[in-house]
């Protein structure tokens, strides 16, 4: 098992790389410079190039790439093209924010996503099924800044209950305030997350409760509910635990839109701006993040496997 | 005494294409300590009858029979609480395909284990929590139902029992999880075990061997068994008495060496002309043309019929009525057969 984490720890930095490098050229083919874009158009030839050499743009690209790589291997992240902020700062305070409406949205979608899948299984074809799976027809075909937004129409406008701009530090204003402002926007980016979660499980678990071990289990006189959560549930969680997973992208994606909609300067914030001022190091440091937080998400739900079905043993335990 | 006593048990599935009557009026009566073999082709019913007498069928699966007598109780009357004190306890099952029929993710140890709780007073919870932490954490190695689950596997051969009991299904082989399955099926020792095709998926060598592990299972445990199916070989070496199934109904019924010496019903006679036999080195195999029609609105009166080498017109027309067609209740549903004695038997 070590070994296998090992292995697949480098494997990871080397699609991590791999996205960066990626990201470090494809961002420069992007037609209009950081430099053109923060002077504008009037701005005469010799204001330009004075400003390129200064951000040290003018050198060739793999001189400046060579050098972005020297840094991130001594996790120097650099600084932010337009404003001069050391990128790390930035990132110290925009992603503890994104973190935060992400766990929300995974906690709220997956307490909404299992119970409705298991209660749509179990009954197929009545009416309690065809309200879940319609609801997560439209959790799945509603983006998240438009649940975002009615969201805060109705809990901040009309009923007034919760605030719908800014974030409060947990450290400075405590659990309870950072959680009035998280609320809404974890909830916005959680239901499309629940929707596909619950299709999954539900799905998933149709399957399972109709195969032979669970005949097996009926024949047995085992009762109904743990045949449900002693013979079925592990089995069924296993596809279940793989979409949840990868799906974690779905809930950073709708981060992005949903913190313009609640004003919270996250990573999703972060990034649209940088892209848009073609601020290059803010956006490869935002998407290496995105893309470290993917990969390790995907490991995790390899090594969640091993507990869930006793016929994976990865690597050196195999008997 | 009877211990299973069946009278025109029907089992339909209401399907958009129309009722699926896969067991058609069927009789059957099993005796105390008996082995009754149950065959026919793929598609006769006889899994759905099995399944029918536990009421393990599913939805849209609806049974209905005259009599559907389990020790003298009527099975179709008690409700699901009370079948599931029955099921696994009183009657259990073993079914074909060993790979899929044992729970891939608990050990084979517990889903025995598991049984004996259920239906043993043996002071163990059987609450959801305390099943729920079974599973998570493992059972006690020292309970009385994981002794008994190791006692098990130890009666049916299994190799190193202790250690064996913590294996998950697939570290077992194709034999083995046959052997678990039916020591899940006689941990709590049944009065009727019904066993649905339980050596197909499996090789010949190790059939001989279940066939062999059935046969003492019989003698240590008084237990009566149903055996379902399509291999005549299999019935020839275990069954007291067999029952021939073609198309959801039963068309002929005999002691099985009176069957195999004097089979009489045209279906019988062609089953037995396609197997191939050793004794007699037959020229070549016959195989019966066509295949089992769908029970879907059958519409001539002998199901056999258009695959019947003596098919007359009356034969899809007039309902044929059992007959006693030899000796020792030698009955056959075929109204080309001249009864003994003029016996007539049933007529629907």
């Amino acid at each position: 098992m070590k070994k296998y984490i090992a292995k697949r720890v480098l494997n990871a930095l080397f699609v991590v790389w791999l996205v960066a490098t990626v990201v470090f050229f494809g961002l420069r083919a992007i037609p209009g410079g950081p430099v053109r874009t923060m002077l504008g158009a009037e701005a005469t030839e010799e204001a330009v190039n004075r400003m390129r050499a200064e951000l040290g743009l003018d050198q060739p690209l793999y001189v400046q790439y060579v050098e972005w790589m020297i840094d991130l291997m001594t996790f120097d992240l650099g600084q932010s093209l337009t404003s001069g902020e050391q990128i790390s700062v930035m990132m110290a305070s925009a992603v503890p924010r994104t973190l935060s409406i992400a766990l929300i949205g995974v906690v709220v979608g997956l307490g909404i996503a299992l119970p409705t899948g298991i209660i749509s299984a179990t009954r197929k074809g009545q009416r309690s099924d065809y309200v879940a799976t319609v609801a997560a027809f439209l959790g799945l075909s509603m983006p998240a800044f438009f649940i975002g937004i009615l969201l805060a129409l109705v809990f901040g406008v009309w009923w007034g209950v919760l605030p719908i701009v800014g974030y409060a530090p947990l450290q400075e204003d405590g659990i309870v305030e950072w959680f009035r402002r998280i609320l809404l926007p974890g909830i916005s980016v959680g239901v499309p997350y629940a929707a596909v979660v619950m299709r999954m499980t539900r799905s998933s678990l149709l399957e399972v409760l109709d195969a032979e071990y669970m005949r097996t289990a009926k024949a047995k006189g085992v009762g109904r509910t743990t045949r449900l959560y002693k013979h079925a549930m592990q089995n069924a969680l296993i596809p279940v635990v793989t979409v949840a997973g990868i799906q974690i992208a779905l809930v950073l994606v709708g981060s992005v839109t949903v913190e313009l909609v609640f004003g919270i300067q996250g990573i999703g914030r972060l990034l649209v701006d940088a892209i848009l001022d073609r601020n290059y190091p803010v956006t490869q440091a935002v998407i290496l993040l995105v893309a470290s937080i993917m990969v390790f998400m995907n490991l995790s739900v390899d090594i969640i496997y091993t507990f869930l079905d006793p016929r994976i043993r990865y690597g050196d335990e195999a008997s | 005494m009877t211990m299973l006593q069946i009278e025109n048990l029907r089992t339909e599935f209401e399907t958009p294409r129309g009722t699926v009557t896969a067991v058609n009026g069927v009789d059957l009566h099993i005796d105390n300590g008996e082995i009754v073999g149950l065959v026919g082709e793929s598609g006769s019913g006889k899994s759905v009858l099995a399944q029918s007498v536990m009421r393990l069928v599913e939805d849209p699966g609806e049974i209905t029979a005259d009599e559907l007598l389990f020790k003298g109780e009527p099975l179709l009357e008690k409700s699901e609480a009370e079948m599931t004190t029955i099921r696994g306890n009183e009657i259990s099952m073993v079914f074909q395909d060993p790979m899929n029929s044992l729970n891939p993710t608990i050990t084979v140890g517990e889903q025995i284990a598991e049984t004996v709780r259920l239906h043993q007073d043996i002071g163990e919870s059987i609450s959801l929590p305390a099943e729920m932490k079974r599973k998570i954490i493992g059972a006690s190695k020292a309970s009385e139902s994981w002794r008994r689950a190791i006692e098990m596997l130890e009666s049916v051969q299994i190799p190193h029992p202790e250690s064996r009991a913590t294996d998950y299904p697939h570290e077992f082989s194709g034999g083995m999880r046959q052997r678990a399955m039916i020591a899940i099926a006689l941990s709590c020792e049944p009065d009727l075990l019904i066993a649905d095709e339980p050596t197909t998926a499996l090789d010949v060598t190790i059939q001989a061997q279940i066939l062999e592990e059935l046969h003492s299972i019989l003698e240590v445990f008084d237990t009566s068994i149903l055996l379902i199916t399509h291999d005549l070989a299999v019935v020839a070496e275990t069954c007291d008495r067999v029952n021939v199934m073609y198309a959801g109904e039963m068309v002929e019924r005999a002691t099985t060496r009176e069957l195999f010496s004097n089979p009489q019903h045209p279906y019988t006679q062609a089953l037995l002309a396609s197997t191939p036999q050793v004794e007699t080195a037959v020229e070549e195999l016959e195989p019966i043309p066509g295949t089992v029609p769908e029970p879907i609105d059958i519409p001539y009166a002998c199901h056999f019929a258009p695959r019947c080498p003596e098919a007359k017109e009356e034969c899809f027309e007039v309902d044929p009525a059992f007959r006693r067609v030899g000796s020792e209740d030698h009955e056959a549903a075929c109204i080309r057969r001249d009864p003994v004695d003029g016996e007539v038997i049933e007529n629907e």
